[in-house]
């Protein structure tokens, strides 16, 4: 591991600190997302029990039966009878998988600890069904992620065929799931064993549909990779006292999936994602158990919803949309946002000289103390991401760092998106004070528009917990990216002298504070 | 290249800095030689409230394998321990057990009082087993294997 360039740069202070106060914008009234809210179905339960299933045992390879059963929620017309006629068909089906919170008495109603999220989505016209995974919680060392996945292909296979599983199942069930659109979705070691499920399923040629994956905190022990056509969400609490080495960031940036988000959650921890779980190594979250579900199912909900044909709603509504201000306005929430349609700038994996973007084009900067592009998987400089980035300190207001665009459509992809990051270990930022920068874009004719970025999102001081325990003084501290997105119609306002169809440059400068760091990724346009 | 780059700066109401642009280039080429781095409420069940500690420790032989996965995948394994104890749990993590402070090839949780290890074919002699938990908790004790 290289940390010369971040030691370089944390030796670097000079100059007396300055700070910002940052005016957000207030926000347009918006309806929020429909998933912030019970849907039109009344729903119900259904424990099923399928006798065993085969998996394998991770350290022997020998074939493993375990217990096959869970919970199915659904939608009902309220008479506790069939579902409406005129849902035959018509429902997707999400399987979710739970973490592993294995004690005798606890785990084998581990599948039960969702339910809140099962109910919201089958409220919304998603079946939804919970296998437990107590089943293969007793394997510690290999963690049985491959199990986990084995379990929920299974439970999708034969939810699929539900007529000729043990039992009776809720009359009507079997006609209306729509066996064409499947979501799989977990918890910890049951997020990654959601994203192992889907691979195994590519992997047997993909006989399953399944049209996206969702994570709470998931583990990372098998370094898988999703592919470019599934869509992943991903929500992370930064007080998460388990998964708490920063293994979501990592799976979230390794994911090749054209359509990803990634909600770094302020105060959020790792249990109280669940109905009633504590764990006792990390104690209570700064942000109520009731809040962590709305988070939960306003977004795993609203995402899965989207990806599985139930919403219209656009994924952008996940970066900072207003309809998610039901929660935001209670919780800080920094998105990372990749939209499958953009005009990438400068992604900094390619053409790493900081005098090129990574399209080629010429870049440069002025004003730095210092400016680098380097790997942000540095978890000794609190960066716990897998990609790489600039990094820029600055002891005087006025730092400018800029690209040449390339071709830039902007009714394709009317946005400019940015990341940034304060890091925390840089004695150039002030603890607790938000960095705020100017957005400047330049056309061929060498109008300059710029607009503020705290009037889209700023960028916060990452957030610190006590900890004590095995975590020391401190809850691991992150330095976790947030993508802003900024319309293109906001800087045809603060200039409209500025032709949109000649885009020559793009440049942030750091106007608002003496003294700053940033690190900054994913410069494009997008939808 | 240069004389977009001057242009940039003038677009953006700075003095073309030439300088920058060679110190930026001179960084790129030391960077370069560089390697890489690295809702309602409900009565809450709280796991890691038992006490802990251990009891004793079984060794069995069993019928021979290879480690199929893990940090010591390949590992032959003829013998298991049975560590007895109580308050075992298991959350994403743990109990996490070590074999003279290594990492055992496999670890399985029976249940609340036991837990599987697998032993590496080669490991003899005085061995501190050690047990911890994911909210740090620990506890050795020796055994002649």
């Amino acid at each position: 591991m290289n940390t010369r360039r971040f030691s370089r740069a944390a030796a670097a202070v000079t100059g007396a600190l300055l700070c910002s106060l940052l005016t957000a914008a207030p926000a347009a009234a918006q309806t929020p997302l429909d998933q912030l809210s019970p849907g039109p179905f009344q729903t119900a339960t259904w424990d099923w029990d399928w006798g065993t299933t085969q998996t394998t045992n991770p350290s022997s390879g020998q074939p493993l039966a375990v217990n096959h059963y869970g919970q199915l929620s659904y939608p009902t017309d309220g008479s506790g009878g069939p579902l409406p006629p005129v849902a035959n068909g018509s429902f997707p089906l999400v399987v979710f998988g739970h973490g592993r919170f294995f004690s005798s008495q606890f785990w084998p109603t581990n599948h039960l600890q969702a339910a809140y999220l099962m109910e919201r989505l089958a409220s919304w016209g998603v079946v939804s069904t919970s296998v437990n995974l107590g089943v293969v919680g007793g394997l510690g060392n290999p963690a049985g992620i491959p199990a986990r996945g084995d379990l929920f292909r299974s439970t999708a296979f034969r939810t699929l065929d539900l007529l000729n599983q043990a039992g009776t199942p809720p009359a009507g069930l079997a006609a209306a799931i729509d066996g064409s659109r499947i979501g799989f979705m977990g918890h910890s070691r049951g997020g990654e064993g959601a994203v192992a499920g889907a691979i195994q399923n590519l992997l047997a040629g993909s006989p399953l549909p399944i049209l996206a994956i969702g994570t709470i905190s998931p583990t990372d022990f098998e370094s898988y990779q999703l592919p470019a056509d599934l869509p992943y969400m991903s929500l992370y609490g930064s007080k998460d006292g388990d998964v708490n080495n920063g293994w979501p960031i990592r799976l979230h940036d390794r994911n090749e999936s054209e359509s990803k988000v990634f909600e770094y959650i302020f105060g959020a921890n790792h249990f109280w994602f669940t109905e009633s779980l504590v764990f006792s190594g990390e104690g209570n979250a700064d942000i109520s158990r009731a809040l962590h579900h709305e988070i939960a199912m306003g977004y795993l909900a609203g995402f899965m919803s989207q990806k599985l044909g139930v919403s219209s709603d656009p994924a952008t509504v996940f970066a900072d949309g207003p309809e998610m201000l039901p929660v935001t306005t209670q919780a800080t929430i920094l998105p990372m946002y990749r939209d499958p349609v953009r005009n990438i700038v400068d992604d900094f994996e390619t053409n790493t000289a900081t005098n090129q973007t990574s399209r080629g084009l010429p870049a440069g900067f002025a004003g730095y103390q210092y400016l680098f592009e380097d790997s942000f998987n540095q978890n000794n400089f609190t960066l716990y991401h897998n990609t790489r980035g600039g990094a820029g300190g600055w002891t005087a207001p006025g730092a400018l760092w800029f690209g040449t665009l390339p071709n830039v459509d902007p009714v394709a992809t009317p946005f400019f998106s940015i990341q940034f990051a304060q890091r925390e270990s840089s004695a150039f930022n002030t603890v607790g004070q938000a960095q705020d920068v100017t957005l400047g874009l330049v056309d061929g004719d060498g109008d300059l528009a710029t607009v503020r970025l705290s009037d889209f999102g700023e960028i916060p001081f990452p957030v610190t917990h006590p900890g004590g325990g095995p975590f020391g003084p401190t809850f691991p501290i992150k330095t976790v990216l947030r993508t802003t997105r900024v319309p293109l119609s906001a800087f045809e306002t603060a200039n409209p002298s500025l032709n949109l169809n000649n885009l020559s440059f793009f440049g942030w400068r750091a106007d608002f504070s003496g003294t700053g760091e940033l690190e900054f990724d994913a410069v494009e346009f997008t939808r | 290249m240069n004389q977009q780059l001057n242009k940039g700066l003038l677009a953006f109401g700075l003095v073309a800095v030439p300088a920058a642009i060679v110190i930026a280039m001179q960084m790129d080429r030391a960077e370069a030689q560089a390697t890489e781095p690295g809702t309602a409420q409900v009565q809450e069940q709280v796991l890691g409230a038992d006490a802990f500690e251990l009891s004793g420790i079984e060794l069995q032989n069993i019928e021979p394998f290879t480690m199929r996965a893990g940090a010591q995948e390949g590992a032959r394994i003829e013998r298991i321990a049975l560590i007895q104890g109580s308050g075992f749990y298991g959350t994403a993590f743990g109990p996490f057990v070590t074999l003279d402070g290594v990492d055992a090839p496999g670890v399985e949780m029976l249940d609340d009082t036991t837990l599987k290890v697998y032993l590496p074919a080669d490991l003899y002699g005085s061995v501190e087993f050690g047990v911890r938990l994911s909210d740090g908790r620990s506890a050795s004790q020796p055994v002649q294997l």
